[in-house]
């Protein structure tokens, strides 16, 4: 029986920013990203941030998809945010 | 009409003496016309007032003037004092009983206390100072000189912080900018900020209000924009006409996360804010990179014209070691503070600029105790940090902004550079130095 392998992955949290040369078109970004197998459950408008869960294996697609600067894995599906920041 | 002196004793326990204090800008020749209504002659210059309390002049009418404090203590009879005019025009800002104080020799809280004790200690300062030139009278101490100029004190009108930003001295007060504070909220029920509109929200999941539950926050939205008037003790607050933008992003306990604190910066940013104060942040490794994440959030506040100001991070402890610039100070399109003291030297754990690519500091703002707003009676106290340095350059970010509306969030950030007043200190943890308000 074939099972396929990403039922065993693990689904990642990931936030992703957009490069500010996009800041007219953050829109095209978030359907890229879409397209790229992210699930994308908040965005910043504004800032052309999104925040969601993608596939570990779909990680690299997302930062190949135009107009996106940054991707960083925060943890696995469904772990809370970490509080890493302080007051100074 | 002005208003009358207080020669009524009150509750406290008074010495018999007056305490006259003058506006600061009036200490010169204007104090003289005060003291010619109550008909007194007062030596005519700031210089020539403390000159003749030296020389004695003044010791006949038992009033000893103290023209770098601005005060003057006398012990003239209460109706010689009550025709000192106070109020409006008047140089005197208003006259008082002199009140015996009695501080616990390890009492280094000042919350404790009903009137500053920054301004006591200035004032015993200031007394001892005068003793000491009386006995070295003619014999000139360049040294003690130099160390008057390079130590600010908290004075009854001004935290030592405003001094030395010279913020005492700016005519702009932020009005018309919108500045966003993000950080642990702020305590609406403030004496000093009961009439001030403040825009507020929070960001946190299951907290709808933006009250401050850890004092942080009020204290950094007390430097940014307090009142110009305090309701105790000397002025704090910079920009204080801006419309003030509240975020609680940070939560009691101190820590926060990137999702509420990007939120915030969204809000901020729609709002059309013109600067963000971000007195947090996440400590980086030696030698890494800027995050490419706050490099495209700090270009894009920058392209919708809003500047972003972040703390440089507490970390360090100098001499022997220095911890980087925190994170999101450490990118290029984030000014990153460092912290300074009243002596105008570095606080010890200020970060320095060690990382490449926007790892650098670009300014220092006063840091180590420093008075401003808090949450619990008497509402008002001193804290140390980087913290307390960011607010400063964002209230005086707004004040430039006020001053030239049509400058960008770049220019101003190019201003502040420009403006900085150059410090003895490396310019890895201080970058072009002391910000300073126009």
């Amino acid at each position: 029986m074939a099972i396929r392998l990403s039922e065993f992955m693990t689904r990642k949290k990931v936030r992703v920013q957009a490069d500010r040369a996009y800041l007219d078109r953050f829109d095209e970004v978030a359907n890229g990203l879409k397209e790229a197998g992210m699930t994308v459950q908040d965005q910043i408008d504004i800032l052309g941030h999104f925040s969601g869960v993608a596939d570990a294996d779909a990680i690299e697609n997302l930062k190949a998809v135009p107009g996106v600067a940054a991707v960083d894995v925060t943890g696995d599906e469904g772990t809370p945010d970490s509080d890493d920041y302080s007051i100074t | 009409m002005s208003d009358q002196p207080d020669t009524s004793e009150g509750n406290g326990e008074v010495t018999g003496r007056y305490l006259i204090f003058f506006h600061p800008e009036a200490l010169s020749d204007t104090a003289n016309m005060a003291f010619n209504v109550a008909g007194i002659t007062m030596p005519g210059t700031a210089e020539e007032a403390e000159a003749a309390t030296i020389s004695g002049e003044w010791r006949e009418m038992n009033t000893m003037v103290v023209p770098s404090l601005g005060v003057a203590v006398s012990d003239m009879p209460p109706e010689q004092i009550s025709r000192l005019e106070t109020g409006g025009p008047s140089p005197i800002r208003y006259i008082r009983p002199e009140y015996v104080f009695r501080i616990a020799a390890d009492n280094e809280e000042f919350d404790e206390l009903s009137i500053s004790p920054a301004y006591v200690r200035g004032y015993q300062a200031g007394v001892d100072n005068l003793v000491s030139h009386l006995l070295e009278q003619g014999r000139e101490s360049s040294e003690t000189e130099i160390e008057a100029e390079t130590s600010f004190r908290d004075t009854d009108f001004f935290t030592w912080g405003l001094q030395a930003t010279g913020v005492d001295q700016s005519a702009f007060t932020g009005q018309g900018v919108r500045v966003a504070v993000l950080d642990t909220g702020f305590d609406s029920e403030h004496p000093d900020f009961t009439t001030r509109e403040v825009v507020s929200q929070s960001f946190i999941a299951g907290i709808n209000s933006a009250r401050d539950d850890n004092g942080h926050g009020t204290h950094c939205l007390g430097t940014v924009g307090g009142p110009r008037v305090s309701s105790l003790g000397p002025r704090y607050g910079i920009a204080s006409e801006a419309q003030l933008f509240v975020g609680k992003v940070m939560k009691a306990n101190g820590k926060g996360n990137e999702g509420d604190i990007l939120h915030g910066i969204g809000w901020a940013i729609q709002n059309k804010c013109r600067v963000v104060s971000l007195s947090l942040g996440k400590q980086v490794l030696a030698s890494a990179a800027p995050d490419k994440l706050y490099e495209e959030i700090g270009g894009i506040a920058l392209q919708k014209n809003c500047l972003l100001v972040a703390a440089a991070g507490n970390d360090s402890s100098r001499p022997g070691e220095i911890d980087p610039v925190n994170m999101p100070a450490n990118s290029r399109t984030v000014m990153a503070v460092g912290a300074i003291d009243r002596r105008l030297k570095l606080y010890v754990k200020s970060n320095g600029g060690l990382n490449p690519d926007g790892g650098n500091v670009d300014l220092a703002g006063p840091g180590v105790d420093v008075r401003s707003s808090k949450i619990f009676p008497p509402h008002f106290g001193n804290a140390t940090g980087t913290s307390m340095a960011t607010p400063h350059v964002a209230g005086i970010a707004a004040l430039m902004m006020q001053a030239d509306p049509a400058a960008t969030a770049e220019q101003i950030w190019a201003r502040l550079m420009q403006n900085a007043q150059t410090l003895d200190l490396l310019s890895r943890d201080v970058g072009k130095g002391l910000v300073k308000a126009i």
